[in-house]
């Protein structure tokens, strides 16, 4: 399936959220995850399917202040 | 009075009236403060439990006189000297997954003002759940690209204020020049929130 990530088209086989962020060495308790318009944090919120044509971005949370 | 005289009446009742919360009292967090009072507001519950250090003074609200004062107690006497009638909220805490929902219990803004990206996740993990606007600063380390710092909105109630990349644990130093950009936009964003417009 294709789904939209960090703006681009992707192409992927994951078959849930969690899945595809794993394959991205992506550790969502250090990033904000907006899948389909909402923010998903916990690790039972990322457990969902991900669905053709979805919208994913990945804030990675760097230090500075 | 408030401190800004260039504000219509209703601005200037909506802002005074309105209670924000900000995380954090150092390069963002003093500087987005001093820009609230600034543009009129007079409520802010502000949390820190860190004092005034030399390394601050490149970025920070504070003045060298005020060297190893409590952060908080520093930032407020700084604030008062801009507008004296603030209704201001000090706790010198440090904030967890436990209390901070808690301290910013009556504000319908949070600013997230944090150094450390375990702060600052640990923070957003907290609260965004709860539904109120948070306003969090994400990669504003170093000089030079000020278009980089960007204004996003993320899901719906996160308004991301920075580049997402630049990061101090990469050799990037945490420097005013950049640092008070990113509060700037983040200050800009919590007035815009209050008065009903874009971010």
């Amino acid at each position: 399936m294709k789904i939209r990530y960090q703006g681009k088209e992707t192409e992927t086989d994951a078959a849930s959220v969690a899945a595809f962020l794993a394959m991205h060495d992506v550790k969502v308790e250090e990033a904000v995850v907006e899948y389909k318009g909402e923010i998903f944090s916990g690790e039972a919120e990322i457990a969902v399917p991900l669905e053709d044509g979805a919208e994913l971005n990945v804030f990675r949370i760097v230090a500075g202040g | 009075m408030g401190a800004n005289t260039y504000l219509t009446e209703r601005e200037r009742h909506i802002l005074e009236s309105a209670k924000v919360g900000i995380a954090g009292a150092g390069g963002l967090g003093s500087n987005v403060a001093m820009l609230l009072v600034r543009a009129g507001m007079k409520k802010l519950v502000i949390a820190d439990f860190d004092t005034v250090n030399e390394s601050n003074l490149n970025r920070q609200f504070f003045f060298r006189r005020q060297l190893g004062e409590k952060k908080i107690d520093a930032l407020a006497a700084n604030l008062l000297q801009i507008e004296p009638e603030l209704a201001l909220e000090l706790h010198d805490a440090q904030l967890t997954v436990d209390n901070a929902d808690l301290v910013f219990a009556g504000c319908q803004i949070i600013v997230e003002a944090f150094d450390s990206a375990e702060s600052k996740a640990m923070l957003l993990h907290a609260l965004l759940p709860l539904g109120k606007p948070i306003v969090s600063a994400i990669g504003l380390a170093g000089w030079g690209r000020s278009n980089d710092i960007r204004v996003r909105k993320v899901g719906r109630n996160l308004i991301l204020v920075g580049d997402q990349t630049r990061d101090v644990r990469d050799g990037f130093a945490p420097v005013g020049v950049r640092v008070s950009i990113a509060a700037a936009m983040q200050a800009n964003s919590v007035v815009s929130l209050l008065l009903g417009e874009e971010p």
